[in-house]
């Protein structure tokens, strides 16, 4: 320290030994110095320009190498240090050294905290005098004590066990006021009673932490990988959840977001359940009369309406409303309404917009017959390669039609499973 | 301010539509204009028969690219048309306020077109028109506003834009007739689908029967 003040009067001749001199100057003395010379490093003036006043014929402080008093040990122990001439020494040291206040048991007290604080009855008296001497003596540092426990039979957490349910129950049955004389133990005995010492936990916590060491390699690379997947699993939820508020806004376009009954109303439109029918009808025959083929959809429940409400809406907002929660169906419906020749947005006068309601459910009842259709087909195909079995024949072939939808079905299969898988996440 | 201090009734169980027209018309500036500034566009709310919308419209917010500054425009006076120079499309915002406060703003999104669909050779004298035709739909509107709304649009608003606006009358009656057709065509195909279904019908009645009588023989 005193040799880089030196080498700081001695002038600067680069701007490296500059930027040394500085650093280490602003932490020795007055930073005022450091400061300047990196003013006067980077500017291009020539003649120093100093404010007057800044350098004084101050001498410098002398530093000397002396014992600091220490009035908390006893052994005497002196310790030196460089200190400042002109300030006076202070006792730092016993700053820090703090000791425990350790609670002590009369023989009365005793008795009680015997027969209250500690049911394990294992422990003698002079077992408990020897712990409490020994928490005295290191200040309550457990691992010491427990190096210096004369029985084998003793784990750690039953010393801390033992001791802190006295500690505990002498803080209780004292009553300690919050008195000025013995605010630090008062302060110690509420500790002690709003944080009791749980030895089975603290057990467990180091089984654990203990295991977590043992892991190998490659049984800590599982373990990473799997809160790696977790994080991803829950990023993924976030990221829908997100998606949906979106898609929510979006079906609620068009400045209705205002209006909470409109909202309402596109998600009080009914949706036919495809998938329930699917699966009821997956394992008897389908039941598809000529008449059910077609009127699948009705317009009592599914069908884009907006419950009459106070205020203003622009109709077109009704031609948006998808009619349909299928996102394929929904494709499949622009595809269809462009190849009709309708396209997506009629002209919106009321007329028009009831008609075209219409025409989407027509659709949407086409697809609905069309896929019962398919259904027959495999019915019938299945029937047709039994019958050719027990004719003794070749099986006919699979029909031009279904080995195409069977590839379309396969992927709405997918879709759907994909679907439960996501929602089980 | 009127409105807060006495409140408006609705008038129940009225509904009022007004047609209006939201579009945009956009000006190629040729082939030697700046590449940031290559068309000169005007986005509009208008009258589907060009007549003045101030009557019930009290201002018009024009929402556009974040690239413009500000982004946010009012028009407060007919012809609600605002008018710009680009190079991009991008979906405009048009919020119109309305007259009477009590009634919410209503939000209409335009997709400006600035190159012509199909795409085609551009030119300097025909702009790209891209209209669509509205209805704002009012429900209960509070009864000074269906008074106006009911006295309708005092006179016509004349723009230079004009000779270029879309005529919108006989496309109710076409688009009708394009649905009504689409409505026969797909009315067709599921009859073709039953048809097909009652084939199935009687051809699976003729297998269970032929495979019944198989098994038994077995």
């Amino acid at each position: 320290m005193t040799q880089s003040l030196y080498n700081f009067s001695e002038g600067v001749e680069t701007e490296d030994s500059v930027r040394n001199i500085t650093r280490e100057g602003r932490g020795t003395r007055s930073p005022i110095y450091g400061r300047d010379w990196t003013l006067l490093a980077n500017s291009v003036s020539v003649f120093p320009s100093v404010p007057l006043g800044l350098y004084t014929d101050r001498p410098i402080s002398h530093w000397n190498w002396k014992a600091s008093p220490n009035t908390t040990r006893e052994d005497k122990l002196e310790l030196f240090h460089w200190s400042r001439s002109d300030k006076e020494e202070e006792d730092w040291i016993s700053n820090f050294n703090k000791s425990a206040k350790i609670l002590k048991y009369t023989d009365s007290e005793y008795e009680v905290v015997c027969q209250e604080a500690n049911n394990d009855s294992s422990w003698s008296r002079e077992e408990t005098d020897l712990l409490f001497q020994l928490c005295e003596k290191y200040n309550l540092r457990f691992t010491v004590i427990y190096d210096r426990w004369p029985d084998e039979r003793r784990s750690l957490e039953d010393l801390k066990n033992r001791y802190y349910s006295i500690a505990r129950k002498l803080a209780e049955i004292r009553k300690f006021e919050p008195s000025a004389k013995n605010s630090v133990l008062f302060k110690q005995a509420q500790a002690l009673i709003a944080n009791p010492f749980d030895a089975d936990y603290e057990r467990r916590r180091k089984d654990q932490l203990e295991k977590a060491f043992q892991l190998s390699k490659k049984e800590l690379d599982k373990e990473e990988s799997t809160v790696r997947e977790a994080r991803q699993i829950e990023a993924d939820r976030k990221r829908r959840a997100k998606e949906r508020q979106r898609i929510q806004k979006l079906l609620a376009k068009g400045g209705d977001i205002r209006h909470p009954a409109s909202v309402r109303l596109v998600h009080s439109i009914e949706y036919p359940s495809n998938q329930k029918e699917q699966s009821s009808n997956r394992h008897r025959h389908p039941q598809v009369g000529n008449a059910s083929l077609s009127d699948k959809y009705d317009r009592k429940g599914n069908f884009p309406r907006r419950r009459y409400h106070p205020g203003v809406f622009e109709r077109s907002s009704i031609i948006y409303t998808p009619i349909s929660h299928s996102q394929r169906n929904i494709r499949r419906m622009e595809g269809f309404l462009e190849e009709l020749g309708v396209g997506l947005r009629p002209m919106p006068t009321a007329t028009v917009v009831e008609e075209f309601a219409s025409l989407r459910l027509d659709i949407l009842n086409y697809f609905e017959a069309e896929k019962a259709l398919v259904r027959k087909e495999w019915d019938l195909h299945n029937l047709k390669v039994k019958l050719s079995k027990l004719r003794g024949e070749e099986p006919p072939p699979v029909p031009a039609i279904l080995a195409e939808s069977s590839r379309k079905q396969e992927d709405t299969v997918v879709t759907t499973s994909h679907r439960k898988r996501r929602k089980r996440l | 301010m009127k409105a807060s201090s006495s409140p408006k009734a609705r008038a129940k169980g009225a509904t009022v539509a007004v047609p209006i027209v939201q579009g945009s018309i956009a000006f190629w500036l040729g082939p030697e204009a700046d590449e940031w500034h290559s068309h000169r566009w005007t986005a509009y709310i208008r009258g589907s028969r060009n007549e003045d919308l101030s009557y019930f419209i009290r201002y018009v917010e024009f929402h556009l690219h974040e690239s413009f500054h500000p982004s946010k425009r009012v028009v407060t006076r007919p012809p609600f048309e605002l008018t710009e120079t680009g190079w991009g499309e991008f979906d405009l915002i048009m919020r119109i306020f309305f007259v009477d406060n009590l009634e919410n703003p209503v939000e209409l999104i335009h997709p400006l077109r600035l190159f012509p669909h199909p795409p085609k050779e551009q030119s300097a004298e025909e702009p790209v028109v891209s209209e669509f035709y509205e209805e704002l739909v009012f429900q209960d509107p509070p009864e000074e506003l269906l008074a106006i709304l009911r006295m309708g649009p005092q006179r016509t608003v004349d723009t230079e834009l004009q000779k270029y606006f879309l005529d919108f009358t006989c496309q109710e009656a076409q688009d009708l007739e394009k649905i009504k057709n689409a409505r026969d065509m797909i009315r067709s195909k599921v009859l073709g689908l039953n048809e097909r279904s009652r084939e199935i019908d009687e051809e699976r009645r003729q297998i269970e029967e032929e495979i019944n009588r198989l098994s038994k023989m077995v």
